[in-house]
């Protein structure tokens, strides 16, 4: 993120204003690129007809102003703050092309973003972000705030690390990463996911494609997997100290003398898809949808 | 006091080392000694513009080539020196690649050049390193490489503490807590089940969610 | 390495002033702020974190400054004198002080023993105790180090 040291200009107001409100606006392209900066408060992206990009919003103290900039192809949105801009609180609201590649960045913000149909990219350390109604692709990560993706196709990247993440009738690819928070896919159909947490718990209830993959790996967290009836799929399963209940197949085997580790090797209706379970002590759970 | 003396004590006594009675001896003189008081007068002055130069200076040229080129050459003969007696793990090469991928992960710098952040690995070293698999020691040599980029990140994370909210630099190291205590557990089972290459990689990826997390925070305070 | 770069980026103006006071000259001072920072990436791992980053650089620094000083004693014997004195001209620096008195260029030609002293006691703050063990001289030897330096600096002040 980049702080823009503010040139104090002769025509500045010689008293600040608590509270300023802006409203911009610039021609762009129907499907070029919106990049958008602000540390804190809220962005919400919403994808409209006309070839514009228009801000409006209010500024918070500390904010130097609006920097909205750029050529058709790559339009610039940032708010400007002077000294540390994490404190540096605006609401902004920013119409894109519907077919613009948005790409958000801040530090303390919640995000959202809707009827945007190209590629999304957003991160910020505290906000939560939630993303709506079919982007090309998703690429949405946070730190401590949750990631709520529903999409109708392409790939989704959603990661945080103390927030849920969800994701709700996504297709085709997901990668999705969580360490303290829940992790929750649900509906659609995948080619291929890979589901990643430390602590948290993980639940996939979605289906997979017929050649398609899933691979889910957890430390001490919980994973459940509830798979449409007629999947067919080969199944790999292993914990390290943790339990297994298989409702989609024969139990695990038990523990050998030397060690906890147990391991579950089964398919259902003739094999296909593959479905790969790890976890170190965190119990698994197969079940039908 | 001689002035001979005098000029023994005088540090002493601009630092304040001086006792009692030594103190009053040299005041003493001093209010009689004009030759002296200049002396003091320069001891002052010398003491208190030493205290009062700038404790910061650039470099007339940037010196960052020479220490990243420099940085490059260590770790190469780190990892490419193999002692004979050292055991050889096969799964270790496909970790410290995995190491690898996530130490040279690299992020354009948005400066001048606009455009999206991008990060991603650096090619060349990992085939550098994948095919420096058979001379690796396993599991230590990668677990080092990744404290390394650990404490890299921590340190400069460090520095910009002070912009970070207190509930942020809290969750923060909550964040990492948790994370801290996955490594330990991973570790347990794998003193328990050695040379596991599931643990392995398991160990490989919690170690780079660690460094992701601090990765992004560090990016994102920059 | 990118954020080691900005490790540098951030401390490199404190390290490279350090050194150059340490080393009196320009040259030598580049080589050791670079060897202070190729040795801090080694022992990255090994800092835990306990005191803030910056004091474990600086003190790596100041060793490194040190024992490289220690060992180029040994490889040559040719005594420093140093006549560009150029790099204590910064941008924005006055030219000439209000005594006359130029302290970085009068440092720059003190014996190197009492220099580096001087520098650690007086301008960067550690005492005398410290000041033996980052260097191996006893305490009472950095303090008649110190006196020495002092006295040479108010002679050169007072001619």
């Amino acid at each position: 993120m980049r702080t823009v040291i503010a040139v104090l200009l002769a025509a500045a107001p010689a008293v600040a204003v608590a509270q300023d409100r802006v409203s911009q606006t610039r021609p762009a392209a129907p499907d070029g690129v919106v990049q958008i900066d602000n540390p804190a408060g809220s962005i919400r992206v919403i994808g409209w007809d006309r070839a514009e990009v228009a801000v409006s919003g209010t500024l918070g103290p500390g904010a130097s102003g609006l920097d909205l900039r750029g050529d058709r192809r790559h339009t610039w949105v940032e708010v400007e703050t002077e000294g540390n801009p994490h404190g540096v609180s605006s609401d902004l609201e920013v119409r894109v092309p519907a077919g613009s590649d948005v790409a958000i960045e801040s530090f303390g913000a919640s995000i959202s973003v809707s009827d945007v149909k190209g590629m999304v990219t957003a991160e910020t350390v505290n906000g939560d972000i939630r993303v709506g109604e079919a982007p090309r692709e998703v690429q949405a990560e946070s730190v401590n705030g949750g990631v709520s993706v529903s999409s109708r196709g392409g790939r989704v990247q959603a990661e945080s690390v103390n927030g849920p993440v969800t994701v709700r009738g996504a297709s085709g690819e997901i990668n999705a990463s969580t360490v303290n928070g829940p992790l929750t896919i649900t509906g659609g159909t995948f080619e291929r996911g890979r589901l990643e947490t430390v602590n948290g718990r993980v639940l996939f209830e979605a289906g997979l494609a017929a050649r398609g993959s899933l691979e889910v790996e957890s430390v001490s967290g919980e994973v459940e997997l509830a798979l449409p009836e007629n999947t067919s799929a080969d199944f790999s399963v292993t914990t390290f100290s943790g339990d297994i209940r298989n409702e989609l197949g024969p139990p695990a085997p038990a523990t050998s003398r030397h060690t906890t580790e147990r391991e579950l090797t089964f398919s259902t209706g003739g094999g296909g898809a593959k479905v790969t379970v790890e976890t170190l002590s965190g119990s698994i759970v197969l079940r039908r949808r | 006091m001689t002035c001979e003396h005098l000029t023994e004590r005088l540090d002493d006594y601009l630092d304040g080392e001086l006792s009692e009675a030594e103190f009053q001896e040299v005041e003493l003189h001093l209010a009689g000694c004009p030759r002296c008081r200049e002396e003091e007068r320069a001891g002052r002055a010398v003491v208190a513009m030493a205290a009062a130069l700038p404790r910061q200076q650039q470099p007339p040229r940037d010196l960052w080539p020479g220490i990243a080129e420099e940085i490059g050459r260590r770790r190469r003969f780190t990892l490419f020196s193999s002692a004979a007696s050292r055991p050889v793990v096969w799964w270790a090469a496909g970790l410290a690649a995995a190491a690898a991928v996530v130490v040279a992960v690299w992020i354009v710098p948005r400066g001048t050049a606009h455009g999206p952040a991008v990060a991603g690995p650096d090619p060349r070293t990992v085939v550098q390193r994948a095919s420096a698999g058979v001379a690796l020691d396993g599991l230590d040599e990668a677990e080092r490489e990744y404290q390394r980029a650990t404490a890299e990140l921590m340190a400069a994370l460090g520095t910009r503490r002070a912009s970070l909210s207190p509930e942020t630099t809290a969750s923060i190291d909550e964040n990492l807590r948790v994370i801290d205590q996955a490594l330990a557990e991973i570790r347990a089972a794998l003193e328990r089940d050695p040379g596991s290459p599931r643990l392995g990689r398991m160990l490989a990826s919690t170690y780079e969610k660690k460094i992701e997390t601090l990765r992004r925070v560090l990016k994102l305070t920059t | 390495m990118a954020a080691f770069e900005q490790l540098y980026r951030d401390h490199v103006g404190r390290v490279f002033a350090l050194c150059l006071r340490l080393a009196g000259e320009a040259t030598l001072a580049e080589e050791l702020a670079q060897e202070a920072f190729v040795r801090a990436w080694q022992k990255l791992g090994s800092f835990r974190g306990e005191s803030a980053f910056s004091s474990w650089l600086y003190s790596l620094t100041v060793n490194t400054a040190l024992s490289e000083r220690r060992s180029r004693r040994r490889r040559t014997s040719r005594v420093m004198t140093t006549d560009d004195l150029s790099v204590f001209d910064r941008p924005g620096r006055p030219p000439r002080p209000e005594h006359g008195f130029d302290l970085e260029r009068a440092l720059a030609r003190l014996p190197p023993g009492a220099r580096a002293v001087l520098v650690l006691h007086d301008v960067e703050g550690y005492k005398h105790q410290e000041i033996a063990e980052m260097t191996g001289i006893a305490a009472g030897t950095s303090k008649a180090q110190l006196h020495r330096a002092r006295r040479l600096l108010r002679e050169a002040l007072t001619r």
